[in-house]
């Protein structure tokens, strides 16, 4: 039994109109932060699937930036609330939803497919979903926050024998572990208020030049050991979705491999530079060309800070 | 929903007689404290208003480690996870998935890294470098899901061998709510009661008939926002509000039909459990409890255990250090049944319960 993508949703925060961007003000008053992307998506996710939130037994959440920077609780648990996941224990029969965090930045989603399909092939889980989202938890005051705000929501279940994620590979490369970090610090105020706090912990990141050359390697690096194992080639593939963050991740990719220029998804404006969402993103604007469908076998490739690197393929039956 | 008790059982239950062809087993625990204490009346003296908080008489925590300069989440980490791998028969590099817990990413002092994730610099220090590597955030439950991850690869044959491991860098909680706190009732007053611990333990496939016979998790989401944690605005590291009270009896409520869909999944009574190490909050919170669930269960277990006295509430890695602490005093023997009970903002519910093997060995104790 494999673990198939039942539906997928995204989400963006609204307003990117003519007004918002002669006053900016106004992109403030319609800006929507991690918590509320995910709880869109989610439910967009939920009404595609045609499932009910009570069907939800696992919510894994791989967002990274989330509202107020929040450590505790799980953000997956504030949005299995705001879903309607089995929120509370009624006496007698039936299921809970059991929900966390997963922190790996862009890999992390692969890190929770494996989480998944390993439940899902258990036979302890028959609807698994996974949230991802990311939003400067505080505009104006971050450095270096460059991603996009986007949500994205997948749902997860059992699927044919020979159908669905059929390997994971992780890489670590520790030697460009200083090209990308963000950090939350306490920065004191350079003058300080008569009135109130000496400072305030802000959330900084930082890019070391080099760092998408770093990413292209190592994936690529990452890429051939999995393939070998695998007993795959490139030409086994039809269809790649790549990380959006660095930016220009997937074409330069492209060119290092020298995949033929519809092999690789892209995804709409709203989402490129997205760190969390991006194969979510990925994989809906491939369902929506229809060449997802098309494609029996579909490779993942996300790199992230650290460098780590993480693979996936996706295989489906009947497809031509 | 749980393999062969499908729709039986609320809470996600691995091992309830499934058909898994292996069982895993705790193989290691490890322990880094910081060295330097700091008892409640020291904190309490720290406290800028000076408010009429009795917290020793209060809560039963005398004292708790706290993190000096050049400790953090990192150092807590690693040096666990030194120490677990000290005690092992394994090797790093027989690792093959680790997963930090904490709740807390610091390192390099009070700097809060939340990408890329801390269990790969963690790995690559303790030379685990094959092994695949992610952090999970679940509150005070973090290494009891790390455990519940690693013991469903190991019970499927997926991996032989894992290492869950959390450092707490959580005293700068206390410190930035004792600048702020003024009486009893303040949503800042369990921040008073938190204290710093690294732990690691070491999952691996175990002997037929051992190890950890049922595990099991549910977030009773409902009360997700009873409590938050964020940056402080006062100072460096964490502020927490939380409506410890509500909490507590939410738990007492819900807890006991859960608890026993776990017993029950394992083939126990709450009698039968030898050690029952619940989330050490406070001294009176564990026993009060302890007394209120064994109505509910009609029976009591035979020993709970407390160390919240000694080291404060050190959140995701409060069941180790607890764990940690009776191996290393030699309270535990072969064949004694015990039970981890998790109560987590979220509110996340977890348990574990599992045979007492050779793992005293390890601690220097045959029986």
């Amino acid at each position: 039994m494999g673990t198939r993508i039942e539906a997928v949703a995204t989400s963006v925060p609204c307003g990117s109109g003519v007004l918002e961007l002669l006053i900016p003000p106004l992109r403030r008053t319609r800006r929507k932060g991690a918590l509320a992307l995910a709880d869109e998506a989610a439910k967009t996710c939920l009404e595609r699937a045609g499932c009910d939130a009570a069907e939800v037994e696992l919510l894994i959440n791989v967002g990274v930036f989330r509202d107020k920077n929040l450590g505790e609780p799980a953000l997956a648990s504030l949005i299995q609330e705001d879903i309607g996941a089995n929120p509370g224990h009624p006496p007698g029969s039936g299921h809970g939803t059991f929900s966390f965090d997963l922190a790996n930045g862009g890999c992390g989603i692969i890190n929770a497919w494996q989480l998944i399909d390993r439940f899902v092939r258990s036979g302890i889980l028959q609807l698994g979903m996974i949230v991802a989202s990311d939003a400067d938890p505080a505009p104006g005051k971050t450095r270096g926050f460059s991603y996009p705000a986007a949500g994205g929501a997948m749902l997860l279940k059992p699927g044919k024998e020979g159908e669905g994620f059929r390997a994971f590979h992780f890489e670590n490369f520790p030697e460009f572990e200083y090209m990308k970090e963000a950090r939350v610090d306490w920065q004191p105020r350079r003058t300080p208020l008569p009135v109130g706090w000496g400072g305030q912990n802000l959330l900084s990141i930082k890019e070391a030049p080099g760092y998408l050359a770093a990413c292209v390697e190592c994936a690529e690096i990452a890429l051939k050991n999995f393939l070998y194992r695998e007993q795959l080639s490139l030409q086994d593939i039809d269809l790649v979705i790549a990380s959006q963050d660095p930016p220009e991740f997937p074409d330069v990719l492209e060119q290092h491999l020298g995949l033929p220029g519809d092999h690789i998804a892209r995804v709409g404006e709203s989402f490129e530079g997205a760190l969390t969402a991006a194969l979510i993103a990925g994989i809906e604007a491939a369902l929506r060309s229809g060449r997802f469908r098309k494609a029996r076998r579909i490779l993942f490739v996300t790199v992230s800070a650290g460098i780590a690197v993480g693979l996936c393929i996706y295989e489906q039956a009947g497809t031509q | 929903m749980a393999g062969s008790n499908s729709n039986e059982s609320w809470m996600m239950i691995e091992g309830a007689g499934d058909d898994a062809p292996y069982r895993s087993r705790f193989e290691s625990i490890g322990c880094k404290l910081p060295q330097h204490i700091l008892t409640s009346r020291e904190l309490m003296a720290s406290t800028r208003h000076h408010p009429d908080i009795q917290l020793e008489r209060l809560t039963g925590i005398h004292k708790r480690h706290v993190c000096a300069d050049g400790e953090d989440s990192f150092t807590l980490a690693v040096g666990a996870a030194r120490d677990c791998l000290e005690k092992s028969s394994h090797q790093p590099a027989d690792i093959e998935m680790l997963i930090n817990c904490s709740i807390t990413k610091f390192k390099g002092g009070l700097s809060n890294r939340f990408d890329p994730a801390l269990a790969h610099a963690i790995k690559n220090v303790i030379g685990a470098t094959s092994a695949v590597s992610f952090d999970i955030a679940n509150a005070c439950a973090g290494m009891m899901t790390g455990v519940f991850i690693l013991n469903e690869f190991i019970r499927r044959g997926e991996i032989t061998c894992g290492m869950a491991v959390s450092g707490e860098s959580i005293s700068n909680l206390s410190t930035n709510a004792a600048k702020q706190i003024r009486f009893i009732f303040s949503k800042q007053l369990a921040s008073l009661t938190v204290g710093d611990a690294g732990v690691a333990v070491i999952v691996e496939r175990a002997p037929e008939g051992k190890g950890i016979s049922v595990a099991g998790f549910t977030t009773l989401s409902e009360h997700s926002r009873l409590c938050l944690g964020f940056p402080s605005a006062v100072g460096p590291g964490a502020a927490m509000y939380t409506k410890a009270r509500t909490i507590h009896n939410v738990a007492i409520e819900d807890a006991p039909p859960l608890l026993k869909e776990a017993l029950d999944a394992s083939g126990l009574s709450f009698g039968d459990i030898d050690y029952v190490i619940p989330h050490q909050t406070s001294v009176r919170a564990i026993e009060k409890g302890t007394r209120e669930i064994s109505e509910r269960l009609g029976v009591s277990p035979k020993n709970v255990v407390v160390t919240v006295d000694e080291f404060g509430n050190t959140a995701s890695t409060t069941h180790f250090v607890a764990l940690y602490k009776y191996l290393t005093e030699g309270h535990f023997k072969k064949g004694d049944n015990i039970m981890l009970i998790s109560f987590a903002s979220g509110l996340e519910v977890g348990v574990a319960i599992f045979t007492m093997d050779e793992l005293v060995e390890r601690y220097g104790y045959t029986n």
